[in-house]
């Protein structure tokens, strides 16, 4: 039955992207008319240059600029952006890209050409870029060459399999930008007055306050889309209860809200669309065994059973009804993959909860800290953190549930000066990949690994690897259900952001790789 | 006189280098902003040079030396975030629509202030003054988020009569004005009413009446002006408190003014914005008291603080 809910949901999320892919978006020809007001909980950096903040900017940056591959929609697998074909090596560490020809940047600065591409990673991987990325693509990417005009080449340090839509595919922040723009005019300036190849362009902007962006010229003539809307405003409004207010008033039209205000904006004649995927879990501290500097032996959820225990205790279907209105599906942990849906969440057994701790060693329990905090999306993390605890004191733990921030955690997590020694709730990662998303979750390989073992690190390199598409699905597969047997972490639940939405968006195509094509609303 | 304001101005200056150290500290004991501007994507060495690149691998009194000496050459380091713009750069273009809220909040908090309490005085004992003092009693305790949340939901959801939220024209202001002006309506007419309740009881105001002089000249020449003593020299406090406690109508109002930014920074440890920030206004706060201070004892000849 889970299985079936899970795939309608997925099914349904995949319906959505019929006709929105790059190409499919072209028949889509009427001119765009009118203004779509949209209220998000913050601009973060407000930084227009891809190098110049974090990835959740793409939000307002996809509206820019474009990427080298979109995701399709239906296979999760990159298709033609501004790079048309690609070929890798038989190592895999070798990538060529030919451009599309033609595809110009706005105002007239020329065509996009392999220059602009090297250009910008360069930029992004430069040691001053705080982009996102930045980090893994210094250390995967050796070299980027311009041999002619329409060809890139990328020479990695090591084999990556998705490389292309996991580094420069529209999931990442790794956009292309005009070289000789920011050149000619500097960083400064191309950063007040951004240029990209994207549908639209900025045109209005107040500090802390809103972003309008408008329809390019001839945007009817754009290579990848003809957007619905001439206009996009984007408003900063942190506070949700006042997103809830500007929906009702009709003064937004889309605008994220928590589940608790589902059923409040449906009364007011409005509808509900997912927007941003995130997946609360409950993270066990000092369990990443490859590093002896992050790992204690002796916490009692260094053992599998344990972890089992904790997993098994947990009512899933509960929780999706009860905090999530019944718009989640349950889950065996943070990361999202169509190659994952048979794996199924952990049932809610409670006497096999306590046969496990006891095969443990733990027939009484033991003392546990839960951490909890609220981030965004996740206004429910507290909720579901004294849930968790209330479901864990039944099969005999001793839980002491600590309210904190997420900054705090956070530090203690990859902070490198301590080992957490207590468990603490998360909303999950954003991952542009499956290898993107399992290097961080099972290796010891970033600050912010929470689970490794030698088997899970084996079977990471083998995956990540294997360039054959059906070998690697495979071993996809193999990897998740390891995973799900390790009990890597207590996996709650799949869900997606709630948005609010007025009458005048019909559709937004989101899935779990790409959340913020705006220029796609309908 | 001048030996008293040269005592509080010392004094000024130890209480904001002693909160200098506070925020300094307060800023990285709470978690470590090197991790907050790693991705999930970053590297060991990423966290490494970051935490190189912030300074933040020195030991604390080096930092707070340098940290202090910048400080007092105007210098109060860069955001940690995006394009690394200096901190007081943010906080300046932030400030004005804090100053512009709080001095509209004022105006009608004044206004309302004073009529409510001086009327509520004139007439004690009536309808009026009942209903003064029980609005007094209310506008103090209701929080400003629930108070914000309920007007919005009035004059913009039901009655479309104004905008829920957001920073333009003078419809923008005045929703986050009357929950801002909400608060300082009630002290002042509290102020207000006690104040013009003593100087009514005055000898002088007796004789005034006895002179024969109409209840109006009595009011307006002879009693007003002392009763606005007390609401004179708070003024400057409550501007001043409408700008650091802006916080929450900032944030429910989507208010892009230091209010707001301190919030941003504190959740995303920016912690050389909000120490900007906060000895911005605590040095704001310290001076208006200090201002008030000396404006009584010029507005009142019976107060000299010499021995």
């Amino acid at each position: 039955m889970k299985r079936l809910r899970l795939c309608i949901v997925l099914l349904g999320m995949l319906g959505l992207f019929v006709g929105l892919s790059p190409v499919g978006a072209q028949a889509q020809k009427a001119a765009p008319a009118g203004t779509v007001n949209i209220a998000i909980s913050t601009l973060h950096e407000e930084t227009f240059l891809p190098w110049n903040g974090g990835g959740p900017r793409k939000f307002y940056l996809d509206n820019i600029y474009e990427y080298l591959f979109y995701v399709d929609p239906a296979t999760g697998k990159a298709i033609p952006g501004l790079a048309k074909k690609w070929k890798v090596s038989p190592d895999g560490k070798t990538w060529t890209f030919t451009l599309r020809k033609g595809v110009p940047f706005h105002e007239g600065w020329g065509e996009v050409t392999s220059a602009d591409v090297k250009y910008s990673i360069e930029q992004i991987v430069d040691p001053k870029s705080v982009v996102g990325p930045a980090g893994q693509m210094r250390k995967l990417i050796a070299k980027v060459e311009a041999p002619d005009p329409y060809t890139v080449v990328f020479q990695l340090t090591r084999a990556d399999a998705e490389f292309d839509f996991g580094y420069m595919g529209n999931s990442m922040c790794a956009p292309i930008c005009c070289k000789k723009y920011v050149e000619t005019v500097g960083d400064e300036k191309a950063n007040a007055h951004p240029i990209g190849t994207g549908a639209y362009t900025l045109t209005e902007y107040k500090k802390g306050s809103s972003m309008t962006f408008t329809t390019v010229k001839d945007v009817e003539k754009h290579w990848r889309v003809t957007p619905k809307f001439k206009t996009i405003k984007i408003l900063a409004v942190p506070e949700e209860a006042t997103r809830v207010a500007m929906l009702k008033a009709g003064e937004v039209d889309l605008a994220p809200i928590s589940y608790d205000s589902v059923d409040t904006v449906k009364a007011s004649g409005l509808h509900i669309l997912p927007g941003s995927f995130w997946a609360p879990l409950i993270r066990f501290g000092g369990i990443v065994a490859t590093d002896p500097k992050r790992y204690i032996p002796n916490i009692p959820w260094a053992k599998k059973e344990v972890r089992q225990a904790l997993n098994y205790a947990i009512d899933r279907d509960a929780i999706v009804k009860n905090i999530f209105h019944g718009s989640a599906v349950p889950s065996f942990g943070s990361i999202s993959s169509p190659l994952w849906n048979d794996i199924p969440a952990y049932p809610y057994d409670p006497e096999k909860a306590k046969q496990l701790l006891k095969q443990a060693g733990y027939p009484n329990g033991f003392k546990v800290t839960l951490k909890v905090f609220t981030t965004t999306p996740g206004a429910e993390l507290p909720l579901l953190g004294q849930t968790a605890a209330m479901y864990w004191q039944n099969i005999g733990l001793d839980v002491t549930v600590i309210p904190t921030d997420w900054g705090t955690v956070r530090s203690e997590w990859s902070g490198g000066k301590m080992v957490p020694d207590y468990v603490w709730t998360h909303r999950g990662l954003y991952w542009s990949s499956l290898n993107s998303g399992l290097m961080v979750e099972t290796t010891s390989k970033t600050p912010f690994s929470s689970y490794a073992t030698k088997e899970s690190e084996a079977l990471f390199d083998k995956m990540a690897t294997e360039l054959d598409a059906k070998k690697r699905a495979k071993l996809a597969v193999e990897m998740g259900e390891f995973l799900r047997e390790e009990a890597f972490c207590v996996g709650l639940v799949h869900a997606y952001e709630p948005h609010g939405v007025s009458k005048k968006i019909t559709a937004w195509p989101t899935n779990v790789l790409y959340p913020n094509n705006l220029d796609q609303l309908k | 006189m001048q030996r008293y304001i040269a005592q509080r101005l010392v004094q000024a200056v130890v209480t904001i280098f002693l909160m200098s150290i506070i925020v300094f500290l307060m800023g990285r004991m709470t978690g470590d902003p090197a991790t907050l501007l790693m991705s999930q994507y970053s590297t060991e060495d990423d966290r490494i040079e970051i935490t190189k690149r912030l300074g933040l691998d020195k030991p604390l009194p080096e930092q707070y030396l340098i940290f202090i000496t910048d400080a007092l050459h105007g210098d109060f380091g860069r955001s940690v975030k995006g394009d690394r713009r200096p901190a007081l750069e943010i906080v300046l273009e932030r400030l004005p629509a804090s100053l512009k809220l709080a001095a509209v909040s004022l105006v009608i908090g004044l206004l309302f202030g004073l009529a409510l309490g001086i009327t509520s005085a004139i007439k004690r004992g009536s309808a009026l003054d009942t209903a003064a003092r029980v609005f007094a009693l209310f506008g103090q305790s209701i929080p400003v988020f629930l108070l914000g949340i309920v007007l919005m939901y009035v004059f913009a959801v039901l009655l479309h009569w104004l905008p829920t939220s957001g920073y333009g024209g003078f419809k923008y202001y005045i929703l986050p004005a009357i929950t801002m002006s909400w608060f300082t309506v009630a002290a002042i007419t509290r102020l207000a009413r006690t104040s013009m309740l003593d100087v009514l009881n005055c000898e002088y105001i007796k004789l005034a009446r006895i002179k024969g002089l109409s209840e109006s000249v009595v009011i307006l020449k002879h009693a007003l002006r002392n009763s606005l003593i007390p609401v004179i020299t708070f003024m400057g406090t409550f501007f001043v408190i409408m700008i650091t406690g802006a916080v929450v109508i900032e944030t429910v109002f989507s208010w892009p003014g230091i209010g707001r930014l301190a919030v941003e920074t504190v959740m995303d440890r920016n912690f050389p914005i909000l120490q900007t920030i906060v000895l911005f206004m605590t040095t704001l706060y310290i001076f208006a008291n200090l201002f008030v201070d000396i404006l009584y004892a010029y507005v009142d000849p019976r107060i000299r603080y010499d021995k």
